[in-house]
């Protein structure tokens, strides 16, 4: 009998009995968390790129109005201030005090 | 810290740094730094010119309408003042005589009458000056403040720097 012969015969004899392990799904799950953990920026981005960009959307729109807004709010104070100061130049009312 | 944590926390910085980039570019586009310029130095004459979009020509006139103006406005001053005065001094007179501070307190608000309507008129030829559509909003807004002076009285301002060559 050839050498190849006697290690096909034993191969093909051999049999594979591991014992169940009822860990085993858990464990496979456990270390995907851990490699989901272990992701770097660019994965962890891709993960989320909905709610990221939402949530960037959103921020722009929140932030660039509420600036806008308040830049408004002090044109507005500063016009009013002006008008009346311009009003007040040509009140002589103002000028004396008039409700004392 | 996990990588999972450092990444949200790097997340939160970077919309943190989006909402305070869009903020300022929000702020810059709305703010007028030429008015609030204008309303820190009380210039009120070069925020009528920006604000009412006045051509030199424009701004000549209502200038010199202005300047003419303000003989009457000191006119009126003198006026009213003389008739406080007097007023006062009746108040103040022992013994008190009604019927005379009563005439002395109409004649003060006769001359503030008349006071507001040369404002007023002054106010419309200066709105006559402008654009129709300028000339309508310079009367929305001044007008008001005039109305609201006799509701409230005169408002709490600091006129020593816009009317420091105005001669009252």
């Amino acid at each position: 009998m050839r050498s190849s012969d006697f290690l096909s015969s034993t191969f093909g004899a051999w049999r594979v009995k591991p014992p169940p392990d009822p860990e085993f799904r858990a464990e496979v799950w456990r270390r995907i968390g851990e490699a989901r953990e272990a992701a770097p920026w660019t994965a962890f981005v891709r993960a989320r790129v909905a709610v990221l960009a939402t949530a960037a959307t959103l921020t722009i729109a929140v932030s660039g109005w509420a600036g806008h807004s308040l830049a408004r709010i002090r044109a507005e104070a500063d016009r009013d201030a002006l008008a009346a100061s311009y009003i007040a130049a040509l009140d002589a009312r103002v000028h004396l005090k008039l409700d004392e | 810290m996990s990588e999972a944590v450092k990444n949200v926390w790097i997340a939160a910085a970077l919309l943190l740094a989006i909402a305070m980039a869009a903020g300022f570019a929000g702020y810059r586009a709305g703010c007028d730094p030429a008015m609030h310029e204008q309303a820190c130095r009380s210039d009120t004459m070069a925020w009528l010119r920006q604000e009412f979009h006045l051509t030199d020509a424009q701004y000549a006139a209502i200038d010199e309408l202005h300047r003419g103006y303000t003989a009457s406005c000191d006119e009126h001053c003198r006026a009213i003042r003389e008739a406080m005065q007097a007023r006062d001094a009746l108040e103040s007179a022992k013994p008190a005589d009604p019927a005379a501070i009563a005439a002395a307190g109409r004649r003060v608000r006769e001359l503030s009458g008349r006071c507001e309507t040369a404002l007023l008129r002054h106010l419309g030829q200066v709105a006559a000056l402008m654009s129709p559509e300028d000339g309508r909003r310079y009367l929305g807004m001044m007008r008001p403040l005039v109305a609201k002076f006799r509701h409230t009285g005169a408002p709490d301002l600091d006129l020593s720097a816009s009317h420091a060559g105005h001669g009252h």
